[in-house]
């Protein structure tokens, strides 16, 4: 059976009570990771007392934490602090020099582009990736002031440009309060609606996402060594 | 004429409020309307009955090859900024006692039930 993941919900509220309703509601859904947003601040108790709230309910927790940068500089400096401590590393982009450097860079793990801003996603950007490109659907559900058609033929053009480059599409939900979470199911819907074929919006909601986590959750294992090499065994002096 | 096949939807709405059957039918025509126009509602052809208000769940009856776009509709019902409230779909199958029998069906009325 396919398990499913959406790799943007933010926490407007960190007490034990709205974590646990996320937690329930998030497994009523039928999805089996969330990626919370957090602060590059958070320490390791409040980690703990997180993973420990939705450990309970059965729902798998992974950390991510996004970035806004505002030059190549800024972006470089926020991930040599950030990328050992998370399991999701994401990029906001809001210029054409951070998305190149964004895009390059393997310590990114998912790049997006807001319709709100005025950055696209170019076929120039495109064909460098490495990393992952991400829709929220929450800009579809809550369009603000911009029109509902035109935030979806900018995602339209997004899906078609990543698909002509191959890059790998994450569907996430976006959500910052309860009622933006979406089910996974009627995500990867949403995300036929821009273009991908059932099998890809499916992909999009779990294969993708699970991959970059079981990636990264191995990069941070203590035996993780370097790309190919991991500690195997150690050998005791007794 | 042959019969259209059909799916059923068990759908659930999680708002702070009571949802009425007719308030939740209105929000799924217009939501489909908004989404996909005319054509897009008479091919999907959606059906609201079995609604319970205290579990806010009910089964939607589409045509069988418009489940997607029904999921898609349901998914951007999204209430009004005073009254939030989203749906989502808690199981699907080919006929209304298939659903009613299934797990995820009792559990909506074990919600009801104790709150």
């Amino acid at each position: 059976m396919r398990k499913f993941a959406d790799l943007h919900v933010k926490l407007p509220d960190m007490s034990d009570e709205f974590l646990k309703r996320l937690g329930q509601l998030a497994k009523d859904m039928g999805l089996s990771l969330l990626g919370v947003v957090v602060s590059q601040s958070i320490d390791q108790s409040q980690v703990n007392r997180i993973r420990n709230v939705f450990s309970a309910i059965g729902v798998d927790v992974a950390f991510r934490v996004d970035l806004y940068p505002r030059s190549r500089e800024q972006l470089l400096k926020d991930l040599r602090r950030v990328r050992k401590r998370f399991e999701i590393v994401a990029v906001e982009c809001r210029s054409p020099r951070v998305a190149t450097v964004a895009f390059r860079d393997r310590r990114v793990d998912i790049v997006s582009f807001p319709v709100k801003n005025r950055m696209k996603f170019s076929r120039s950007i495109a064909r460098l990736h490495r990393g992952s490109l991400e829709i929220d659907v929450a800009q579809l559900v809550s369009t603000g002031e911009l029109t509902r058609h035109f935030v979806l033929s900018r995602l339209r053009n997004e899906v078609s440009t990543a698909k002509t480059n191959h890059v790998p599409i994450v569907l996430s939900s976006g959500a910052d309060n309860l009622f933006v979470l979406r089910a996974p199911r009627e995500v990867a819907a949403l995300g036929t609606l821009l273009g991908l074929e059932v099998a890809e919006a499916l992909d999009s909601v779990s294969l993708i996402p699970l991959a970059i986590i079981e990636q990264n959750r191995a990069k941070l294992s203590p035996e993780y060594i370097t790309v190919g090499v991991k500690l195997a065994k150690v050998k005791s002096n007794a | 004429m042959r019969r259209r096949p059909s799916r059923y939807l068990l759908v659930r709405v999680l708002a702070e409020t009571v949802v009425p059957e007719e308030t939740f039918r209105l929000l799924l025509t217009e939501s489909i309307l908004k989404l996909l126009g005319e054509a897009g509602l008479a091919e999907i052809d959606p059906r609201l009955f079995n609604w319970n208000e205290n579990a806010s769940t009910g089964i939607v009856k589409c045509t069988r090859d418009s489940v997607e776009k029904l999921r898609a509709s349901i998914s951007m019902i999204s209430g009004s900024p005073e009254k939030p409230m989203c749906a989502y779909v808690r199981a699907v199958s080919g006929t209304s006692k298939g659903l009613k029998t299934k797990e995820s069906w009792h559990s909506g009325q074990d919600q009801a039930t104790k709150s």
